[in-house]
């Protein structure tokens, strides 16, 4: 980047966002297309009630937590890259934090929306929350839903800050660009920054102390999530192993999110000067290291069904490769722990569309994981004459597309308001002007 | 308004609710009647009264107490006051549909008088017949007056009915009528196809007595033997199956009555038996003789019973099978009158003026002949329950005038037909003599909620409208000879009114009529009749000595008439649905809802074959076959039975009905259509609902039906346990609780103090633990118990579309599993319902608390406070937990039967078993105003499921109180809690069933009293606070 000067960065970094693109404008649309189409499902489930979905007794958990889970995992890589990598001080982060921050917060802010549409009358939700009243109830602090709604709106919270922290330097580079009414708003979220030594100074602590401060939610937040299932009596949940075996499936999910979102981002937008193969790289490599957890974890879930002799465990894990879902157990395998072994190979980890394809494929047997965790686990609960078979219907797959869409529309509309590389990171990165420059210029 | 001050305005409000309180006396039965324990005078809103009448369900006539609620019966449970006290099954408790049922005709189509004038003035002209259900007591005395004064004829026909066995009865043993089976205190229980514990007969009183039979502490347990081509509700109960070839079972029954009367060197019925060769009728049914040895040894040893034939084996033979089971039951000296005979003839089952089925066949040849000019039709569904080419419709078409008095018209009658509409059992008066010298009163317990009239009432407005002349001398009540003074024995001016009762045509109506019948005839003449007749009336009826009746087995039996066996083709079978039984009881939403336990299909029509059979057509469960016999077929989707001979198909009758409610019609198809009138039994004409020769192939269809019972492996799991006999007979008294149940075993860490297993401490429980023991060795699997649930507890019917998804509301659900390596399976049932555990794994995953553990043991469930995260479900181990996807709603008249004192419940919430918690708080407010505690007496049967347990296989109680049954009940070494390896800690223990097989599968096999690990797991789990775990 020897070549690279400040002036350039900015430029490149903002050109996305004046330049309104068809293919930004198409991919829009079709997000508010999901989106309607989710809150059209929505609609109808709070009309007739939750037997619009699928759940088949016993099977009461479904695809909405599947897909809770899903985006609470893609939120991990988000954090991960942003706080501790830049406590770790790997530079690689630099060119794909912000993205990957963001896909955290708007991740969060889809998987949230679950626990309400799940929940049989989402109307009264904020039961949950420890607000006083006249009745003086309390949720049930013994609940793992009630330490995830902690955990959450503790993560969203910290993630949020965090995030704008990141983002004020950019902010000020916004404001600079614009004139007028603009120029206020963005001149307000700026918090007056100046890009004085001093604000530098101060600015660094703080960010350090948020990535600090954010680096246990990382493993905090996943493991409050699994204990949801861990903490429960259903054999094929109930296990020790679930907050690490979360955790590392959470970045390696993350991560695959991150390049299926990185690299249309990078042709779009021009930016392969800062987004990199060597950050690709990094990622997959990443993927490697977790998706190797993630399979070792998977198999140590069957050693241990296999050496408790508990044949309510056993029969469950039995049933996953075997029975009615024996469809979503191998794809969850093929997706996570075979597909992936392509990036071994330098060649095909350093190929873009070998890449995204891939992280495609882990994207999808990440879902069927926690898929495969519930639905699986519920229809073959302890007594075998309650056994169900569960699908998801066509309001609930209306909804998952929903969810899909409202993740989209807020990382598209966020790329059209702010910087989607971080300009201040990327300049550290480039040797500074120097008079002698100027001079030899 | 700006005028209107305070005191107009109390006027206004005070005027409008003095209105409204007026409008709900309209509820209030206008008739004088005796409540069962408070007068009526104490009613009170909020209060129940209890009033004591008659089911009118079907021919068993069970004494009920109907439970009644400001103008209206919510529900039905059992009297403990009758001469024949036992639980309530399903249709019974069901029979509040009838009186709420949606689709009810509610008014005739004339006013009652000008109907009366029309139909009155056709009588004269003679030519009258009745055909109509089967009728006792005053009714059929009634009607028999009645039809007897115009000169007609009355044929009184029960569908599936026992016509066979009464006509067999007669032929052995002198006297029309049917045997009362007393199954108390036999050692073998042999049935040949009778679906004695469901549909048969009089199944509550079977199956008090299967209790008695099956209880090992008197020191024995029955073995019972079913020789059937299936495995019917019933015979799922039964220690031994032999698949008997259809249609051979008389030839097996005569083999055996050979064998006893060898084996005992006895000289009854030496003539018929003589012919009898053994060792051929064994070939003919595939048994090996050596088998009907070992069984014919068990008879000649002890006491025994021997049940013949059902609807399943009513073959062209069912007469002659009826006579070779009586004659086996002689041989083995069960026919009598004492307590110690099984099979009774004195005190028998009143069913003697049940007509056989050729009368019927005869009637209608009359109609199709114009021999009939007016024909009453009396709640038969004729057009349904006879085969197709019985003609029905032809035959009505051709009277004049077709009268027909039900709820609503039956199909394939002509338009012309007049319907009464008649009033359900719960609005009418009535009486019943199920057996003879016990009488079941029928009041009304609830004014009649639509313009209708009681059968009684209707023969009585349509003999004075055609101004008939009672024939017999009546017996009326003030000319019996005995001076009529003074208060105390003036019944006419202190009890019935004005008016006086005589049991004639000039009875002012049908209650004074059977009070009459009640002076006359029932009254033993001591006291005062009105002080006698309240009493009566509390206690649901009386017992009187029944006359004396011939009980020697005849010399000239008939003959044998071997039934033709189906060769090449299956033969088919044709069995009453438990629940819907014929048909009559389609359009009652809880028994379409209520799964059949063996095949736990709902709402419609399956088609039964074995595993084999299904191979070689190539079916799984979702598929559907079509059954023909001859050019008739009907289809549904197939139920793989592995008890189910390969050479049968089995069709389940009780759906498919054309016209109807909107609960029965279009629903299923009606496998009586497939039957041709030539088949039927050789000399009563009874319909041959076996033996048909059916073609069965594959045909697409919607899969409509999911097995709500599941799919029937336990898969190694320890969940419906069994113990064998000999260690449950031989159990040492002081032997563990659970010690005989294979439960799983739990390795305890010696290191680790006991005391310091829970993370949590025990729940307190300072007066009550409440607790529930299920026998499932005496459960008989009928489903009364879940029916009687959505009765008290206002649970939803999610019909057909959400059942097929597994959304059945029912808080107690019925697993079924076919266990075992033996010849035959062993089906094991088991109704599970919430567990109320002490550490229930559902409290603590709640968010919002809206499920807690009390004080008195029960995990209350605060329906208000549930937000639907179904966290609570997912944790049951039990799958108890049941989830409200919709809000389902009910017709307005199904709205009235409502509990008012159980909250219904919106979609999104959760919801399941709570003991029923408001008979708890009603029974402890009672005697918390007392100061007294309840006596483990009133605690017993106090749920609904156990009060309407027929064979008592449900006990619920205080484990507080160490002298309460339940409490016995789980110091059993057969007790043993479900899944109790979990440490849920349940306030339900199951007691094994006991098997006379052996198997090599200890795990869920014989269970010899091994020192199984359950028992010292949690053997202390239900009584809190009594010390920790051993």
């Amino acid at each position: 980047m020897s070549q690279m000067t400040y002036g350039k960065i900015t430029a490149d970094i903002l050109r996305p966002i004046f330049k309104l693109s068809g293919l930004w404008g198409a991919a829009l649309a079709l997000s508010l297309c999901g989106v309607a189409l989710g809150g059209y499902c929505w609609a109808v489930q709070l009309e007739q009630g939750m037997g619009v979905g699928g759940f088949n007794p016993p099977v009461m958990w479904g695809l909405y937590i599947t897909t809770f889970v899903f985006w609470i995992g893609i939120g991990h890589a988000g954090t991960l890259i942003s706080a501790i990598l830049f406590l770790f001080r790997a530079r690689w982060r630099t060119g794909v934090y912000r993205a990957s921050e963001a896909m955290t917060i708007f991740a969060v802010m889809t998987a949230g929306l679950f626990p309400i549409l799940h929940a049989g009358r989402c109307w009264y939700a904020y039961w949950l929350f420890p607000y006083p009243n006249q009745r003086e109830l309390w949720p049930n602090f013994k609940s793992p839903l009630v330490w995830d709604v902690f955990a959450i709106s503790t993560y969203v919270t910290i993630s949020a800050v965090f995030f704008f922290i990141g983002l004020i330097p950019d902010i000020a580079s916004m404001r600079d660009k614009h004139d007028g009414i603009i120029r206020k708003i963005y001149g307000a979220l700026a918090l007056g920054w100046r890009g004085t030594a001093k604000q530098w100074y101060h600015y660094m602590a703080a960010y350090g102390f948020f990535a600090a401060l954010a680096t246990p939610l990382v493993v905090s937040v996943h493991s409050v999530v699994s204990w949801d299932f861990a903490m429960a009596d259903t054999p094929g949940w109930h296990s020790t192993i679930f907050p690490p075996y979360f955790v590392a499936g959470a970045i390696f999910s993350g991560c695959a999110m991150v390049l299926t979102l990185l690299i249309p981002m990078r042709s779009l937008f021009k930016w392969e000067e800062y987004l990199t193969m060597w950050h690709f790289e990094r990622l997959a490599q990443l993927c490697l290291l977790t998706g190797g957890i993630l399979t070792y974890a998977y198999g140590i879930e069957y050693f241990v069904a296999w050496y408790s002799d508990n044949p309510y465990e056993w029969g469950t894990f039995y049933y996953r490769p075997t029975g009615d879902y024996a469809w979503a157990f191998w794809t969850m395998v093929t997706c996570n722990c075979i597909i992936p072994l392509v990036w071994w190979s330098k060649k095909i980890r350093t190929n873009l569309k070998w890449l995204f394809v891939v992280s495609l494929f882990i994207n999808v047997g990440m879902w069927f994981e926690r898929f495969n965790i519930i639905a699986t686990s519920l229809a073959h609960m302890f007594d075998p004459a309650s056994w169900s078979y569960y699908l998801p219907s066509r309001i609930e797959m209306g909804i998952l597309t929903g969810s899909f869409g409202w993740f989209m529309m807020w990382f598209l509309l966020f790329s059209k308001l702010m910087p989607q590389v971080a300009i201040a990171e990327v300049k550290e990165g480039v040797r500074p002007p120097l008079k002698s420059d100027e001079e030899a210029a | 308004m700006a005028k209107m001050n305070r005191r107009d305005f109390f006027k206004v409000v005070g005027t409008s609710s003095a209105a409204g309180l007026a409008a709900c006396d309209a509820k209030v039965p206008a008739e004088q009647i005796y409540p069962y324990v408070v007068t009526p005078e104490q009613i009170v809103p909020g209060q129940p009264t209890f009033f004591s009448t008659t089911c009118g369900g079907c021919s068993e006539q069970c004494s009920v107490v109907a439970r009644h609620r400001e103008g209206r019966v919510v529900n039905v449970g059992r009297n403990p006051d009758s001469a024949l006290s036992y639980g309530v099954c399903g249709a019974g408790i069901a029979s509040v549909q009838d009186t709420y049922d949606p689709d009810r005709t509610k008014a005739p189509a004339k006013p009652w008088a000008d109907l009366y004038a029309e139909i009155g003035a056709k009588l004269g002209a003679g030519q009258v017949a009745w055909l109509g259900r089967y009728r006792n007591g005053s009714l059929g005395q009634l009607i028999g007056d009645f039809v007897a004064a115009t000169g007609g004829t009355a044929v009184h026909w029960e569908p599936m009915g026992y016509d066979a066995l009464v006509t067999a009865t007669e032929a052995a043993f002198g006297t029309r009528t049917a045997p009362r089976y007393v199954l108390d205190g036999t050692h073998t229980i042999v049935s040949f196809g009778a679906d004695f514990l469901h549909t048969w007969l009089a199944a509550g009183d079977h199956s008090r007595g299967w209790k008695a039979a099956r209880d090992p502490s008197s020191g024995h347990v029955a073995q019972f033997f079913a020789i059937e081509p299936r495995i019917s509700s019933t015979s799922a109960k039964a220690d031994t199956w032999w698949a008997s070839r259809p249609g051979t079972e008389a030839g097996v029954a005569r083999a055996l009555a050979r064998l006893v009367a060898d084996k005992k060197h006895s000289e009854v019925a030496k003539a018929y038996l003589s012919a009898v060769d053994a060792q051929a009728a064994a070939d003919a049914a595939g048994i090996p003789l050596a088998k009907l040895e070992q069984l014919a040894d068990k008879l000649a040893a002890g006491p025994s019973v021997v049940f013949p034939g059902g609807v399943t084996t009513a073959g062209t033979d069912a007469t002659d099978l009826a006579v070779a089971t009586l004659v086996l039951n002689a041989v083995c000296g069960n026919v009598g009158e004492t307590d110690s005979h099984s099979v009774r003839i004195a005190g028998s089952r009143n069913l003697g003026n049940v007509a056989n089925t050729s009368e019927v066949r005869t009637l209608l040849s009359d109609c199709a002949a114009g021999k009939v000019k007016t024909l009453f039709i009396d709640g038969l569904d004729l057009g349904f329950n006879l085969p197709a080419d019985a003609g029905v419709a032809d035959a009505l078409s051709k009277v004049e005038t077709l009268v027909v008095l039900a709820a609503s018209l039956p199909e394939g009658l002509p338009d012309s037909a007049i319907l009464l509409p008649t009033s359900s059992a719960l609005e009418s008066w009535g009486d019943a003599e199920p057996v003879h010298g016990v009488h079941h009163l029928q009041q009304p317990a609830m004014a009649v909620l639509n313009d209708t009239q009681s059968v009684g009432d209707i023969v009585l407005g349509l003999a004075k409208a055609a101004q008939l002349k009672t024939p017999a001398a009546a017996s009326e009540l003030n000319e019996d000879g005995s001076p009529v003074e003074g208060d105390d024995i003036l019944p006419a001016s202190t009890m019935l009114g004005t008016k006086t009762a005589v049991a004639s045509f000039e009875a002012p109506d049908f209650h004074h009529y059977v009070a009459g019948r009640w002076f006359a005839d029932i009254f033993p003449g001591e006291g005062t009749f009105a002080r006698w007749w309240n009493g009566a009336l509390q206690k649901g009826g009386t017992t009187a000595t029944a006359a004396q009746v011939a009980i020697e087995l005849s010399g000239s039996l008939p003959a044998p008439t071997p039934a033709a066996v189906v060769d090449g083709a299956k033969a088919l079978l044709i069995y009453p649905h438990p629940g819907l039984f014929d048909g009559r009881h389609a359009n009652k939403a809880w028994l379409q809802e209520v799964p059949e336990p063996l095949s736990g299909y709902t709402w419609g029509t399956w088609i039964e074959v074995s595993p084999q059979t299904a191979t070689d057509l190539g079916v799984t469960k979702d598929d559907h076959l079509s059954v023909s016999v001859g050019d008739q077929s009907v289809s549904g989707q197939v139920f793989i039975s592995p008890g189910m001979r390969d050479d049968a198909v089995a069709v389940v009758a009780g759906n498919g009905h054309a016209e109807g409610g909107r609960y029965s019609k279009d629903r299923g198809s009606n496998p009586l259509h497939l039957l041709s009138s030539g088949s039927q039994d050789a000399q009563t004409g009874a319909i041959a609902y076996l033996g048909s020769s059916a073609t069965v192939t594959r045909v697409d269809g919607e899969t409509i039906m999911r097995s709500l019972t599941g799919g029937g492996d336990m898969d190694g799991r320890p969940v419906a346990l069994a113990a064998h006999v000999d260690a449950v007979l031989h159990a040492d008294d002081h032997a563990e609780p659970g010690s005989l149940a294979p439960t799983l075993k739990i390795p305890k860490d010696p290191r680790i103090d006991p005391d310091k297993y829970d993370m949590y401490p025990e729940p307190e429980h300072p007066d009550f633990r409440f607790a529930m023991s299920i026998d499932l060795d005496t459960c008989t699997g009928c489903s009364a118990c879940e029916v009687a649930c959505a009765s008290e507890n206002n649970i939803p019917v999610v019909g057909p579309l959400q059942q097929q998804r597994g959304r059945y509301m029912g808080w107690i659900r019925m697993d079924r599993f076919w266990e075992g390596e033996g010849e035959h399976p062993d089906v094991r049932i088991m109704p599970v319902m919430c567990q109320q555990c002490s550490h229930a794994p559902c409290e603590g995953v709640c968010p919002v608390l809206a499920t807690y553990h009390n004080l008195d043991g029960l995990n209350a469930m605060i329906y208000n406070r549930c937000v639907g995260t179904r966290y609570c479900a997912n944790n049951c181990p039990y799958s108890a937990r049941r989830f409200n996807y919709h809000t389902f709603r009910w017709p307005d008249s199904y709205n009235l039967m409502l509990n008012p004192e159980v909250s219904t419940r919106e979609m999104g919430v959760m919801e399941k078993c709570t003991f029923c918690v408001q008979r708890i708080r009603t029974t402890k407010y009672e005697h918390r105003a007392n100061g007294t505690t309840p006596s483990d007496g009133e605690l017993s049967r106090l749920t609904a499921c156990a009060d309407a347990c027929q064979s008592d296989a449900i006990t619920f109680g205080n484990l507080k109180d160490e002298n309460s049954e339940v409490y016995t009940k789980f110091q059993d070494p057969r007790a043993y809690t479900l899944f109790g390896e979990l440490n849920t800690k349940p306030g339900v223990r199951y007691l094994t069933k006991v098997q006379f097989h052996v198997t090599d599968d200890g795990h869920h096999g014989g269970g010899h009293g091994g020192d199984a690990g359950g028992g010292d797991s949690h053997g202390d789990d239900a009584h809190n606070g009594h010390g920790s775990p051993s």
